[in-house]
């Protein structure tokens, strides 16, 4: 206890003098992050709802042959994409990724390159988000839609993905925080993101508990904002799912 | 209007329709009756291809239905279907619910379409819960909304698949009361339904089914008083008229 006493105004101390010099730096690495995580979910989400519909392709063996050998292609492509993206470490992801195209003669700013394998790495696990959403509405719903003569894209695009978005929202939240968290292993390339920082300040002055205990509070703040936000995001449709709402028609009741 | 020829359906474990052939005349109404598992809704569901048979042909309205998308994209406009199980799209009003189709599919404008959906609505007598969603409805509102969905597509066939077996009793009685209101001589129309006085009271013909058979294929007015088969007979039970 007096140990901890004698060390804990020192260690304070310390890490107050580390914020006031290197608060640039750590803002930089803040911002990094919040680019990554935030634009790395919704690029993810993009093309995530492609792969899905890749992947929920019915096989049969009706259409002409190019139809059916694209479709197959395309099926068979989003599985692959999906079990090696989610086999593997991001990390590895991201030092074959950059490192590849460094062989290969690309040489791509850092920033772009952790962008692109989180946007990669999280398409695979929101495509079985979405699968999974898109499975547990009820089968009545397209049926309904094909009842009236909706095609394929239409049911889609204005019955299914509408409804199981809206109850995936929690679980692309959740893809959000993992990402604001797990985008620190992207430092192994270089990228200037918070964890990286962090790292480059401990190393200046060898205090790396100091530097890192910042850096924790830091993650946690941010996680702790997302989480009061998405919770609020998550009230707010839940809400809309059972109140009067704006029409689609532009009625507001 | 419907041709149904030699149709058998399996499902893999033994044929559920058995080669079945039937003629349904334009602007009558067809009732379609018989015990659970006889397989009347999977006959209903190959009408607009919901089920695709495994043998046999279904021709509406002179198309003969196949898997490709078109002619079903084509064929479903004009045979809308109302559900057991209402299936109206929760994230929509219950405008939306009756618009949604006709933008999308028949490319009505906006004005267009909601005419007609208030036009449907007031049918059924929902017109004041067109800005309602369906999880605020009453079973007996949504089998209503469900039946002005399908109107408001202006079609030529409407199939019913066992539009009240979902309903408490009493809302049983608001949702017949459309449907006999429906009658028309421009729209062909095919239930399902355990609802004998329904059938006794609207039905041209009626069509009794039993392990993938049909039984007994007759107008209304004979099949309640002197039916021929002993097993059409036992069915109908106490619902016979002398």
């Amino acid at each position: 206890m007096i140990l901890l006493a004698s060390i804990a105004p020192t260690f304070f101390k310390g890490m107050i003098d580390l914020v006031i010099r290197y608060y640039p730096l750590y803002l930089q690495g803040i911002m990094y992050t919040l680019i990554l995580a935030i634009a790395g979910t919704l690029i993810g989400l993009f093309i995530a709802f492609i792969l899905v519909i890749m992947k929920i392709q019915t096989l049969n063996h009706y259409g002409n042959l190019v139809t059916r050998v694209f479709k197959w292609i395309s099926k068979r492509f989003a599985e692959m994409y999906v079990t090696v993206f989610r086999g593997t470490p991001m990390m590895v992801q991201a030092m074959l990724f950059y490192y590849g195209l460094a062989r290969a003669g690309v040489r791509m700013p850092v920033l772009i390159a952790g962008l692109t394998v989180v946007s990669l790495n999280t398409a695979a696990y929101l495509t079985e988000i979405l699968r999974s959403g898109l499975q547990g509405l009820d089968k009545g719903q397209k049926e309904a839609a094909e009842s009236l003569g909706m095609s394929t894209r239409q049911i889609y695009q204005k019955i299914l993905f509408p409804q199981a978005f809206r109850n995936m929202i929690p679980a692309i939240g959740n893809e959000l925080i993992v990402n604001l968290k797990d985008t620190a292993v992207l430092s192994v390339i270089g990228t200037t993101e918070l964890f990286y920082m962090g790292r480059s300040v401990a190393g200046a002055h060898y205090r790396y508990t100091e530097a890192f205990v910042i850096v924790a509070l830091i993650y946690l703040g941010i996680v702790m904002v997302a989480v009061y936000g998405l919770r609020k995001l998550s009230e707010t449709m839940g809400r809309e799912s059972t109140h009067i709402l704006k029409s689609e028609s532009g009625d507001v009741t | 209007m419907i041709s149904i020829q030699n149709l058998t359906k399996d499902f893999g474990e033994g044929a559920v329709l058995k080669n079945i052939s039937l003629e349904l005349k334009k602007g009558t109404v067809n009732v379609i009756i018989g015990p659970s598992g006889s397989g009347k809704t999977t006959l209903l569901r190959t009408l607009n291809h919901l089920e695709i048979p495994s043998e046999g042909s279904v021709i509406v309205d002179g198309v003969t239905l196949t898997p490709e998308k078109k002619i079903l994209e084509q064929v479903r406009r004009n045979a809308t279907m109302v559900f057991q199980g209402f299936h109206l799209f929760n994230h929509l009003s219950v405008l939306d619910n009756c618009t949604i189709a006709q933008r999308n599919v028949l490319k009505r404008t906006r004005q267009e379409s909601e005419d007609k959906a208030y036009s449907a609505l007031q049918k059924v007598g929902m017109n004041e819960f067109a800005n309602r969603r369906p999880s605020q409805l009453s079973g007996g509102q949504k089998q209503r909304v469900g039946i002005a969905r399908a109107l408001a597509m202006d079609p030529k066939i409407l199939l019913f698949d066992e539009p009240t077996s979902a309903l408490d009793p009493e809302m049983v009685q608001e949702v017949l009361n459309v449907i006999r209101s429906l009658v028309t001589k421009n729209l062909t129309m095919v239930l399902v339904t355990h609802e004998m006085e329904l059938a006794r009271d609207i039905a041209d013909r009626i069509i009794f089914m039993d392990q993938g058979n049909v039984v007994e294929d007759r107008t209304s007015n004979t099949i309640f008083t002197s039916p021929r088969e002993a097993r059409t007979k036992a069915f109908l039970g106490q619902f016979l008229t002398k």
